[in-house]
């Protein structure tokens, strides 16, 4: 079937939009969308979304997590073998994070990372044939925000909760961050780690994360309100 | 040879609830009729080194009776269900991981394996796992005077003289699996798989219609 | 199996929470999750629902020889499977230890109790004897299976019945249900099985979820020493009579907690084995006016999406997500924006590496963006 950006998409439907602004300018083809002969083809359900200029994808509906290069995802370490850690990040199978891609590592200063820890990684190498490698340090060896999480807690949601809270539009955070202070890292992995002062209000921010996903702006906002009242002890 | 009636070109109703099991990466729950199938997917995952492809997903298909022990039938319905899925699903981009399918038959009034067929692919939507199109499996019996009847109910099954199952895909309208029981004509045939194409339109507009249904909240 | 990794910061936590009286879902120590029985179009047929986690039961029937020790017993057969359905770690066609013993205690349970009455099923002795096989299948593996599985037993064989057989002569004729009416099983009591999770030696949870199951049967090595904890599962029956014990983990060295723990499975028991009567007397009703019964009930279309979780994993004590705001808490509201200008507030600056930081500042707190494409070259 044929269909246009904005409509509802369903694998095997395939729009010629895209093929018709590729003949003019190079096109990007992001996720659910496959190039097959002369045809860009569906390949995931969801909503066929596009970007100015050219960038066209498929927001789906997704729970496991394919590796993808440059995200940052949250991974626990569940092995130590020589000189790699092996994480697991959701995907098929483990990654491998290097302990000199720490910043400062070397190879007589190990960093200090224990089997069960909590990393904040991004994905250096993701291909399907090859298995994924994380760093911790960015391309000028800083650490910036990424490393070993402490304390805390981390729980699993979908992936598209977490593009839906990192989305600059979304009010989740936006709202929360002016009820009490809190930490919060999210993975593109479909994993979220949260920290805050005191072990009710970690629960409540998980439970503000999760209670959003199937909620618009407004019932967002109306919901972190309701939050903020009972922590505050304003409801019994 | 002809229909009995206008009525009987009809599908039974479909109701469908997805994500039904909180564990599995994709899962749907559907009823055509009175047969009601519970579908959970899986993957990509790790696998034995042995049973890995290095050119595409292994696809595991797990069929479970309602009770008593695993018989040869389920082994057979495995076995559709496995070719028909493999079509449809882009195993080449998860190369050396397991995609496993695990189906719990919870009804059963007739049309068992189409309603497992759809609810198949119903969850690999809701699992969001890359796939080339959709698939829709219609079933169409002849019954004792030689009439089609399409989406058979138990009791018309039971007294039917021929079942024919098929499933199309969703681009072209192609037959991708297609099996059949009992004696008929060749004209019946041409006759009934006509029909069921036009009748797994009605199957593909179920799908677009549950996905856009959750698709304004994602 | 593989097993499911946690990592170190969600068994703290986990145990932190727990010792300063919160539950991760909100719940109080001694509440159960939602429990939710169905049943199918066939005699004992059920899915019972425990929060997320999910069994289907089915009872079935044959006949057979009776054993030549029992020739005037019927036989009762209780099996369990866990597919990959359940969770993504579960291989089909797997024994794992799980199933051996989630068989062994239903077993126990409702075998070894003698709560049915085995000597009913027989047809003629030494001969022919009903043999019933209940099947559990594991649909979603949230935690508390135990629980969950023995409610769907109980529930399937109570609500089960068997086609009517006459006999004359050597001759024996079993009656289709459309001939005769069914019999139904006979049960002396009524047994179920509960499950707790001990922390810390001390602290007793009813109906532990999956993390918190996992995190209170995994060791963990504390500074402080033994922090042990362990599994408790008490069987009884609706007269409050013990049927069961068992307790998987490390060690209780406090007499103390298998008695509270009998005394508030005694309660819970009763309000289960309450709740699964009326449910089969509500079907019953039913199926004599002719409403036709079928799994396809649980589909729900009324809720918005398709999609949506009726439960949060993580959720505060009085949240309701279904709540919309009352005027009362627009009031609540202003107040609470009163308090945040105060600077004082937001003293506490996290200075670890993480995607947010919150700095204090007058009022709102801003955030640090890290965006995935910063490193770009």
């Amino acid at each position: 079937m044929k269909i246009s950006i904005g409509d509802v998409a369903l694998p095997g439907d395939y729009c010629e939009e895209i093929c018709e602004v590729a003949e003019k300018s190079k096109v990007i083809i992001g996720p659910g969308l496959r190039k097959e002969a002369d045809r860009v083809y569906i390949t995931k359900p969801g909503v066929l979304k596009k970007r100015s200029p050219c960038t066209y994808w498929v927001d789906s509906y997704q729970k496991r997590y394919v590796p993808s290069r440059g995200e940052n995802i949250i991974g626990v370490v569940v092995q130590k073998a020589g000189d790699i850690f092996r994480v697991d990040v959701g995907g098929s199978i483990t990654a491998a994070l290097s302990y000199l891609s720490f910043e400062g590592a070397t190879k007589k200063n190990r960093p200090e990372v224990q089997v069960g820890d909590v990393v904040y990684a991004k994905m250096l190498v993701a291909s399907k044939d090859m298995e994924p490698e994380l760093v911790c340090v960015d391309s000028h060896g800083k650490k910036g925000r990424l490393g070993v999480l402490t304390d805390g807690f981390v729980f699993k949601c979908s992936l598209n909760l977490i593009r839906k809270i990192l989305n600059p539009s979304c009010p989740l955070l936006e709202s929360l961050k002016n009820e009490w202070p809190f930490e919060v890292a999210a993975g593109m992995n479909g994993r979220i780690w949260i920290k805050a002062n005191s072990m009710r209000e970690t629960i409540a921010v998980g439970n503000a994360i999760l209670g959003a996903e199937y909620l618009n702006d407004e019932e967002i906002k109306t919901m972190c309100n309701n939050i903020a009242a009972i922590l505050a002890g304003h409801v019994s | 040879m002809g229909v009995e009636d206008e009525n009987n070109f009809k599908l039974r109703p479909m109701k469908c609830e997805l994500n039904y099991l909180s564990k599995s990466d994709g899962s749907a729950i559907l009823a055509q009729g009175e047969t009601v199938v519970l579908v959970s997917v899986n993957g990509p995952l790790d696998i034995k080194s042995n049973s890995q492809s290095i050119e595409k997903a292994t696809l595991e298909v797990l069929f479970c009776g309602k009770g008593g022990k695993p018989s040869v039938a389920d082994r057979f319905k495995e076995n559709v269900i496995k070719q028909t899925c493999e079509t449809a699903i882009l195993g080449c981009l998860y190369p050396r991981t397991g995609i496993s399918l695990t189906i719990q038959e919870l009804e059963d009034y007739g049309g068992l394996l189409t309603c497992t067929v759809n609810c198949a692919c119903l969850a690999l939507l809701n699992s969001g796992m890359a796939m080339r199109h959709m698939v829709a499996a219609i079933s169409c019996a002849v019954n004792e005077v030689g009439n089609l009847v399409l989406e058979p109910s138990y009791e018309q099954v039971q007294s039917s003289r021929a079942l024919l199952h098929f499933v199309f895909e969703s681009r072209e309208k192609n037959l991708v699996t297609g099996f059949t029981e009992g004696s008929f004509s060749e004209d019946t045939y041409e006759e009934a798989l006509a029909r069921c194409r036009l009748a797994s339109e009605l199957v593909f507009d179920f799908y677009r219609d549950i996905v856009r249904k959750y698709s304004n909240v994602i | 199996m593989k097993e499911v990794f946690l990592s170190n910061c969600e068994k703290s936590f986990i145990q932190k929470i727990i010792s300063e009286g919160h539950r991760l879902d909100g719940r109080n120590y001694n509440e159960s999750r939602k429990l939710n029985i169905t049943f199918g179009s066939q005699y004992g047929s059920c899915i019972v629902s425990l929060g997320e986690t999910k069994i289907l039961s089915q009872v079935s029937c044959e006949v057979v020889q009776p054993k030549q020790i029992r020739p005037n017993e019927g036989i009762l057969y209780i099996n369990v499977e866990i597919s990959p359905m359940a969770a993504p770690q579960f291989e089909a066609n797997r024994q794992t230890d799980l199933t051996v013993y989630l068989n062994r205690l239903l077993e126990k349970c409702y075998k070894d109790s003698k709560c049915i009455d085995l000597e009913s099923l027989c047809i003629v002795v030494e001969e022919k004897v009903w043999s019933l096989r209940v099947d559990i299948k594991v649909l979603n593996h949230d935690g508390n299976l135990i629980e969950c599985a023995s409610i769907a037993t109980l529930a399937s064989l109570a609500h089960f019945k068997r086609p009517d057989v006459t006999r004359s002569g050597e001759k024996v004729i079993i009656h289709t249900l459309t001939e005769k009416d069914p019999i139904p099983t006979v049960l002396y009591h009524y047994p179920v099985c509960s499950t707790f999770a001990i922390f810390n030696n001390n602290i007793l949870i009813s109906d532990p979820s999956f993390i918190e199951e996992s995190v209170c049967t995994s060791s963990i090595s504390s500074e402080e020493g033994n922090i042990s904890g362990g599994l408790l599962v008490v069987g009884m029956n609706q007269y409050k009579e013990l049927c069961l014990l068992n307790l998987t983990g490390a060690a209780i060295y406090n007499s103390s907690i298998v008695h509270r723990a009998i005394l508030s499975a005694a309660d819970k028991c009763k309000s289960i084995v309450d709740l699964v009567k009326k449910t089969i007397i509500s079907d019953d009703n039913l199926r004599q006016k002719r409403v036709k019964i079928n799994f396809g009930d649980i589909i729900t279309s009324d809720h918005v999406q398709s999609l949506s979780r009726k439960d949060l994993s993580i959720c505060l004590k009085n949240f309701d997500l279904n709540e919309k705001t009352s005027p009362k808490d627009e009031v609540m509201m202003d107040d609470e924006s009163d308090v945040e200008l105060e600077p004082s507030k937001y003293d506490v600056v996290p200075s670890l590496p993480q995607t947010a930081e919150i700095k204090a500042k007058k009022g709102a707190s801003t955030w640090i963006e890290i965006s995935s494409d910063s490193e770009e070259d």
